[in-house]
């Protein structure tokens, strides 16, 4: 009787919330609302887990940092300008975050991100850890289909800062003035960055881009 | 305008954004040009694949691991602020180095160092230009370019002995050094 009662009393939390934009949310995050922040991260958990992965190939600190990017976001929730976007603001926490471990990689000299890669489907450790259901599967993940493991393939051949670029443009879908706040790059910038981009990747994948009537 | 800028453009005439004139530009080359044409095409398909690549799902105990650290993050706001060891190593280091500086001042100023005589002729010269006068003759000897005299130190009332080129002026006695300097009080 009692759990039905929290259980309900949860639901209507949620559905209060789920009516409000990022903004209010955060609003009411920062008068100390909980359940406005744990809605955020229900929006932005997915989102953050997946940029993320797509700039340091490795899930397992792929979630470590999302995690950190919402302990980042929570500390520093008085500093929040809602003259912002919200999305502008955590996309932002997280390339900082993002750009930070793969500077420390870069310092330590770890394997090539290729390796990793590879390496990660049949981890020995997947096997044994509870989130492993949810690592990505080599089928599902990476080889469901040959197109999409060819592009993940050349993205990683990519310079980081093109990566990103790429990534927030096309798998995040962002707009370019979005994308311009979040990397500071400004918008001509990107576009000539995303140009160079574009053209390696088609010379990469000329194989998978079917020729129709041009 | 040449291909490569026209395919820098390539975001925002898919998105819709470019202005009337330059998208009916670009819509005009496009008929025009084989190879753009293929680049736009291109990087529709790129667009749609890369929009297409798998996602990776975030774990299912994420928000409750996230739950714990967020508490830690409250329980810490709610005590009064810690002091990081490193702001306390450089508090110390900062009240060291005052105590040092205070305590040389005040031996100093009790007990002046002595300067060996030794270093002394190796120092620059302390003796300020208007308080030298000369105790004995300071006249070159013939065919000597140096002139010699004795002259008080103010600085440690004691006795120099100067040699330096006669061309010298007084101003110049402060540029003397070390080797020009002896003391001979003893």
């Amino acid at each position: 009787m009692q759990s039905a009662t929290i259980e309900m009393i949860q639901t209507n939390a949620c559905d209060r919330l789920a009516h409000l934009d990022d903004n209010a949310l955060m609003l009411f995050a920062r008068n100390g609302d909980g359940d406005a922040y744990m809605e955020l991260v229900r929006r932005y958990k997915q989102l953050m887990v997946n940029y993320v992965y797509r700039l340091v190939w490795d899930y397992d600190c792929a979630t470590d940092l999302a995690q950190e990017v919402f302990v980042r976001l929570f500390r520093n929730i008085d500093r929040y300008d809602n003259r912002l976007k919200f999305s502008t603001w955590i996309y932002k926490i997280a390339t900082n975050l993002a750009f930070d471990e793969l500077r420390r990689r870069k310092r330590r000299q770890t394997q090539p991100f290729s390796r990793e890669i590879e390496s990660l489907p049949d981890d020995h450790a997947a096997r044994h850890d509870p989130r492993a259901a949810h690592r990505p599967d080599p089928e599902e993940a990476l080889l469901r289909s040959e197109a999409a493991q060819a592009i993940l393939a050349a993205l990683q051949e990519l310079p980081a800062e093109h990566r990103q670029l790429f990534v927030l443009k096309e798998m995040e879908q962002l707009p370019l003035e979005e994308i311009s706040h979040i990397t500071g790059v400004k918008v001509g910038t990107l576009k000539s960055r995303l140009f160079r981009s574009r053209e390696f990747l088609r010379e990469r994948l000329t194989g998978y881009f079917q020729r129709g009537q041009a | 305008m040449n291909c490569e800028r026209y395919r820098r453009l390539y975001d925002e005439y898919d998105a819709g954004t470019l202005h009337p004139q330059d998208y009916e530009a670009v819509r005009r080359h496009l008929d025009d040009c084989l190879s753009c044409r293929q680049f736009f095409q291109d990087a529709g398909q790129l667009a749609r694949l890369a929009a297409a690549c798998p996602r990776v799902a975030a774990p299912d105990d994420f928000e409750d691991r996230l739950r714990s650290r967020l508490g830690v993050v409250r329980e810490e706001r709610r005590r009064p602020p810690a002091l990081h060891w490193h702001v306390g190593v450089a508090l110390a280091a900062s009240v060291l180095l005052a105590l040092g500086i205070w305590l040389g001042t005040y031996f100093q100023s009790r007990h002046p160092i002595d300067v060996p005589d030794r270093r002394l002729a190796q120092q620059p010269a302390t003796i300020p230009t208007e308080v030298v006068i000369p105790v004995e003759p300071a006249q070159p000897a013939a065919g000597e370019d140096q002139i010699r005299f004795v002259t008080r130190d103010p600085a440690t009332g004691r006795e120099v002995l100067v040699e330096m080129p006669a061309s010298y002026t007084v101003q110049d006695l402060s540029t003397l050094e070390g080797p020009y300097l002896m003391d001979v009080s003893h």
